[in-house]
Parts: structure tokens; sequence; C-alpha cells
């Protein structure tokens, strides 16, 4: 069966734009013009994926996705604007899984969409192996190589790592890190991480400031790259 | 002289009169009976011519220290002790000879003669020092106002002289607004009635008659108008009630500006005609004041309306150039695609197709930067700081301009080492999107930039080189400016916004941005970002007027 997915926003160009693309790529889609209508349709319809805009008439995104949140997993996407760098980490911290910026290409919302259905049905089974390019972590034995070649990692900078490669594709922001890693208490020391972000690239990355794995999102946090590009790859490096 | 000691003066002046005037007839009395009674003892040696030009010379002198009143007694009273006691018959006002009748009525004539000219020169130097009293406290004032710019300090610096010179209680400056009248300025604490309608009311009289009122005086130039009847409607509020009240017109010939309200406790001795004068020609000052700061502030409202009318025709310009160029070759782009009779080599789709994309980014850069512009230009930037490998950020903002500086070849020259830097990752991205797309739109394909950064003593300096068309000398701060583009040959190339964003940004973040013209082609923006815990603060306040 088609995988379904609920476009909300209150521009009908957007929304068939949006359909056609992913119509295109065997997604089934359903429409929404409102915050109401589209709670309506979550629950109704129970689709596998959200795409939200931030901007909606009547509710604010925000608030759409603390409402869902309260009774639903389902991956929720979100759409935002230039400068809304603040609205996109309170709808990520509200439970939102992503987010994408207006305009954007139809690659890369594909892209996040897979991201977020995978990272939703794989919650029970990790693997207990990750690669990524010729990064290696085994997580059992807490043990990382790099082109196999062992990178000696601080217990620390091995949960950051963890956290950040097992939601690989998927933003996080700064507090999630925070507090998955160091503990609820330690959600506004944002300084830890960028310590511990630039040691770790330091130790994974070729070239620490034009990172291949942990990737900066401004304003918002950090995101591990899935398919990283290997180190001589010149068409992604200038 | 000094306002304060005016003001003594004038205090004094206001406050013994009465008592002094009062004085001056007793001492004329007293002077007449001590002489009197100096000369009694000489009545037989001395003949009456003498004794009366000994009373003459004490009387010329008494004239010379007091007012004409009190002289004009003391020369009656002189002349009846001479008849009394010492022309003959003695103690009756009867005269015995003629020769005395001839002294008595030349002592007379010449006591009169005297006080009436020592009171007429008196008379002028009174009102000579009055005037030059008045010149001098006008001269202060006008002094005071030639130094104040604003509206509010000028009203102001009025009302503080006015209420020190007269040594009011308070004073209060009621301007006209649309209809409305309105406290402005305000000196001293106890003019509550400022919004009593009464006085309002007043005040609207005094100003569309242009004449001065008073409340509480009972001279009948100054009371308050209307027919008799309504005068008892004048209820005035609990802190007019117990004082005097002087409201003012505040004019020119052009306009009626507003009131000056002025009060003092009954205390303290009524407002007399000259004070009320003085005080008009004061408000007469004020009223010069005010017009002219009305008028400054109405040629910088016309002068901001054609500045920003110009802006509007430069945005303009700029909009419809940067938005249509890419809307057009989106739109040949699309609708060549959609003809359905054409059958379109994969190549030719995809050349169509990429022009498409690549015009939407450039549409949504453009879009990006006027909106940065228009929170600059507002003021509304709120930077989200943080700590950051400014590197990172040159290789993100490098990768990200490569489709606009297309085949012209980039070199990077980055230190080593560097420390993080507190920037907001996305603003600084964008000024280094902008120079470098600066930088490629006024240089010819294949034409080499380069990027240099370098760690100073307590700064960054991030320099961008390019071989372009260069500026011409003098231009060097002006490209910074908003709308501003140099002239190429054939026609502006970009919309003079990208770099007037880059500066506002990089001013937000308190380092500097600047161009300077090559030796050889082209032009090097540079641009410094401060190291360290300046930005610390400069973030706090930021996220400070956030709040």
């Amino acid at each position: 069966m088609a995988l379904r997915v609920l476009v909300v926003d209150d521009e009908p160009q957007i929304r068939r734009a949006i359909r056609a693309g992913l119509h295109a790529h065997g997604f089934e889609v359903e429409q929404a013009d409102t915050g109401e209508a589209a709670l309506d349709a979550i629950a109704l319809n129970l689709p596998d994926v959200v795409i939200l805009d931030l901007g909606l008439s009547d509710l604010n995104g925000i608030e759409v996705v603390r409402q869902v949140r309260e009774w639903s997993t389902v991956p929720i996407i979100i759409l935002s604007v230039h400068g809304d760098e603040r609205d996109k980490v309170q709808a990520l911290d509200s439970g939102a899984d992503d987010y994408v910026t207006k305009p954007f290409g139809m690659g890369e919302l594909l892209a996040r969409i897979r991201v977020a259905l995978r990272h939703s049905a794989r919650v029970e089974s990790q693997e207990p192996v990750l690669r990524f390019g010729d990064l290696r972590i085994d997580l059992p034995r807490r043990l990382v190589t790099v082109a196999e070649r062992e990178v000696h990692l601080t217990p620390t900078e091995f949960d950051l790592l963890t956290e950040l490669a097992t939601n690989a594709g998927k933003v996080l922001t700064h507090q999630m890190l925070l507090s998955r890693v160091w503990g609820p208490a330690s959600a506004e020391s944002t300084h830890y991480l960028r310590v511990y972000i630039n040691q770790l690239r330091n130790k994974l990355e070729a070239e620490p400031t034009r990172p291949r794995f942990i990737l900066t999102e401004p304003g918002v946090g950090y995101r591990f790259r899935e398919e990283p590009p290997s180190p001589s790859d010149p068409s992604d490096l200038p | 002289m000094r306002v304060s000691d005016l003001n003594l003066r004038m205090r004094s002046i206001s406050w013994h009169r009465s008592q002094r005037a009062l004085l001056a007839y007793v001492f004329a009395l007293l002077a007449i009976a001590a002489t009197t009674a100096v000369l009694f003892p000489f009545r037989p040696d001395l003949n009456a011519l003498n004794i009366a030009l000994i009373y003459l010379i004490v009387v010329s002198a008494f004239s010379l220290a007091e007012r004409i009143g009190p002289s004009s007694l003391a020369a009656v009273v002189a002349f009846f002790c001479f008849d009394l006691i010492f022309i003959p018959p003695y103690y009756t006002l009867s005269v015995a000879s003629s020769d005395h009748a001839l002294a008595l009525f030349v002592f007379l004539g010449a006591a009169v003669l005297v006080t009436q000219l020592t009171g007429r020169a008196r008379a002028h130097t009174e009102e000579a020092l009055r005037h030059g009293r008045q010149t001098a406290t006008l001269y202060d004032l006008s002094a005071a106002l030639i130094g104040e710019i604003g509206l509010d300090a000028t009203l102001a610096a009025v009302v503080k002289r006015v209420w020190t010179v007269f040594g009011l209680d308070g004073c209060a400056i009621l301007l006209d607004e649309r209809g409305e009248l309105a406290a402005r300025a305000v000196e001293g604490d106890v003019l509550i009635g400022l919004t009593d309608p009464n006085l309002l009311g007043l005040g609207r009289w005094v100003l569309s008659h242009r004449q001065i009122a008073s409340l509480g005086a009972t001279r009948a130039k100054l009371r308050p108008p209307g027919p008799p009847g309504q005068r008892a409607s004048w209820n005035f509020a609990f802190g007019l009630r117990d004082r005097d009240v002087l409201l003012l017109p505040i004019t020119t010939k052009r306009r009626a500006l507003g009131v000056l309200v002025a009060s003092r406790s009954r205390e303290r001795p009524r407002f007399d005609e000259e004070e009320s004068r003085l005080m008009a020609t004061f408000a007469n000052q004020a009223a010069l004041a005010i017009e002219r700061c009305l008028l400054t502030e109405e040629q910088v409202n016309a002068e901001v309306l054609e500045r920003s009318d110009q802006l509007k025709s430069a945005l303009l310009s700029a909009v419809s150039h940067d938005l249509r160029t890419p809307l057009a070759s989106i739109k040949a782009s699309a609708t060549s695609l959609l003809q359905h009779d054409v059958s379109w080599s994969d190549e030719d789709r995809d050349e169509l197709l990429e022009a498409i994309d690549e015009e939407a980014d450039r549409l949504n850069q453009f879009v990006a930067n006027l909106l940065d512009l228009t929170r600059i230009e507002a003021g509304a930037l709120q930077p989200s700081f943080d700590w950051y490998d400014l590197r990172e950020i040159v290789h993100d903002a490098v990768n990200r301009s490569a489709t606009i500086r297309g085949d012209r070849p980039l070199t990077l020259d980055l230190p080593e080492t560097l420390p993080p830097v507190e920037v907001d990752y996305i603003e600084i991205a964008q000024v280094l999107i902008n120079v470098l797309e600066n930088a490629a739109k006024y240089s010819p394909e294949g034409s080499p930039i380069a990027l240099t950064l370098r760690l100073r003593a307590n700064e960054v300096e991030l320099a961008v080189r390019d071989e372009g068309v260069g500026l011409p000398a003098g231009e060097e701060v002006r490209i910074f400016d908003r709308f501003y583009r140099v002239e190429a040959r054939d026609r502006p190339i970009g919309s003079g916004i990208g770099l007037a964003v880059a500066r506002g940004f990089v001013e937000a973040h308190g380092g500097r941005i600047w161009a300077e013209r090559n030796e050889g082609r082209g032009i090097t923006v540079r641009l410094t970002l401060p190291l360290g815990t300046h930005m610390r603060e400069a973030s706090s306040s930021h996220s400070e007027a956030a709040r």
C-alpha cells in the first residue's frame, strides 16, 4: 500500500507543487489548509507522515505540533521560511522531526521524508554496527574506525557521536543533544556541545572546517550526514 | 546679570515696595523736624533768607534720594515749619514783612521746582533701569534659547526661565495641538489644575483673542473674560483656587501656538502690570523660538519624505530589475517546456530546467537580501550569537556561491589555527556570499577571486579581492550604501542591496567593512569581526532589546 502524506499549507500553489512532486514518487497525498483541518485529518486518516507549514492562518504550526504529539508519533516535517530559526527550534523541540526551508527542492523534501519514515519505523530495531562511508561505529563494543583506523573517543564523545549517528539524516537541536548526552540539567550549556563537536570533528574529519559527517545547521543544531561524500570527492568540496 | 540676582531684586522690589513707600513719608517728616530742631536755637541770629536756603538744601537733598511724593511732603512741611517757627509773628501763618513774604514764596517756588525736576529725572532713571533689567532678562532668555534645538528643550528652557525670574510657584506652556491645549512643559509642582476644563477654556479664549487673562488679581485689565454673570462659573480645581494665575498668549503673526500659564501663591505679591508686560515679552520670545523649532521640524519631515521618495524609486528600480530578470527567464523556460508540439532533446530540456532552478535560487537570494535590508533599516536585527569556527562559515559561503561565481577561479587563504569567533552563522555566511557575489558580478568570466582570512590582535580580518571593473576614486565607501550601483559600461549589474546588507550585518557584529581599490584591477572588500568578550556584550544587549 502506498504511503500516505498529509500536506498542511494555506497556499494552494505550494500544496499543488508538493502533491505533484510526491505523487510522482508513489506517495498518496492528502491536503489540509488550516491547523484545525490538519488535526482532524491526522486523527481521522492516520497519515504516515505530515508536512506542516509553520505560518498557518488559524493555529500556530508549533501549537499543531504540540497537540499532535499529545497522542501521536507520526513524523512531522516543518516548512519554514528564511530567518525563522527560533520558530524552527521551537517546533523541533516541541516534537517535530525535521524541517525544510522555503523555497526548497523536491529532492531535499523527499530526503527528509525518507529519513523521518525510516526513523519512525526502526525505533526498536537498532543495528549494532553503523556504517557511513569509511566511518564505522560499533555500538556494543564502543569502537569507532575511520578508513579502518581506530579513533579513540572519550565516553562523552562516543555518546555524542552515537546520538548523532543513530539519528543520521535528521536534524538534532542543541537542546536535544545536550539533554540526551549530558542530561536534562545541561540543556542550556551550548558551549559544552560546541567544544565536543569540535573535538569529534578533529578526530573524525579529514578537514574539520569542511565536515563530511557532522554538519552545522546554523542557529538550530547539527545533522549527521547519512551518505557522506568520500574524502576525495571534488563535487562537494570546493 | 544673572537670573538669580535679578530674581532676588525683582522679588525684593515687589515685596518691600509698599512698606518702603510708607517709610519714605515718615523720613520726610523726620528730616524736616530734625532740620527745624537744629535751626531753632539760631533763630535770633539767622536771617529768614538763610533759613529758607538751608531748608531748600534739605528738601533738595531729600528729593534726590526719594520719590516725588515724599519729596513734595518734605517741601510742604518745610514751608509750614519755616512760616510758623522762623517768620515773625512766630507760631502763626501770617507774615508781617513783605521781605519775609518774598522769602517764603521764593522758598516754596524753589522747593516745588527742585522736587519736580529731581522727580522727573528719577522717573527717567527708573524707567531706564527697568528697561535695562528687561533687556538683560530677555537677552538671557534668547541666549539660552539659541542653544536649544528640540521643541521640548526650548519649551523647558522658557518655562524654567519664567519660573525663576518671576519667582513663580508654577509655570507651564500649553501648546495648541489640533485644537486641544496640552501641557508640553511644566516647572514647579503646584499646577494641579492644568487639565481643568475651565482653565483650558480660558486658555483657548486667551489664544483666540490674543489677550492676557488673569485669575485672582483684581486689576480690571487682568480680569477673566466674559460677562459679569458668567464670572461665577469659573470654578477652578483646588490647585488653582488659592493662587494668582496669569495666562498669556504665545503667538506670532502667522499662527497661535499656545498659552503660557504662570501661577503664584496668594501669600506673595500679586502680578502687577509691569510683570505681566515683561512676561508677555517672554511669551513673545518663546513664540519665536517655538515657531523656529516647528519650522525646523517641518523642514526635517519634508526632507525625510523626500529622501524616502528617492529610496522608494531606487527600490522600485532595483526590484523591477532583479525580480523581473529571473522571472522572465523562468517564465520563458517553463512555457518552452509546456509546448507539446516540440520534442525537446534531453540536453535542451535539462538546460531549461536548470535555468528555472537557478533563477529561482537567484530570486530567493534577492528576496532574502531585501528582507534582511528591511530588518537592518528597521533596527530589528536580532543576531543569535554563538561561537563558530569562521573557516567553516567561509567554506559554507564559498559552496553556496558556487553557481554565481561560475568559472571564476577562487583561491582560499585560511590560517591553520583560528580561535572560535562569536557570530550569527547565518548572517556572516550571508555577508560572505554577498561580497563574493559582488566580486563575481563585477568581474569578467575567468578572472580570479581571492578570499583571505587573517587573525589580527583582537579581530579577524576577511578580504575578498577581485580583478573586475573596479571603482571610481572616492566611491570606496559609497558602494555600501543601499541601492548604490557602479555604472558599468552598458548597464548596472547589481541591485545595490547585497553590500548594504553586508555592512548592516557586519556592523551589528561590532565589525567594520570597507573597500579598497587595487593597484592593478578591481577592488578588495575587507571586513573585520572582533574577537573575544566584546561580542558577549553585543549579544546580551541585543537579546535585551529583543525582550
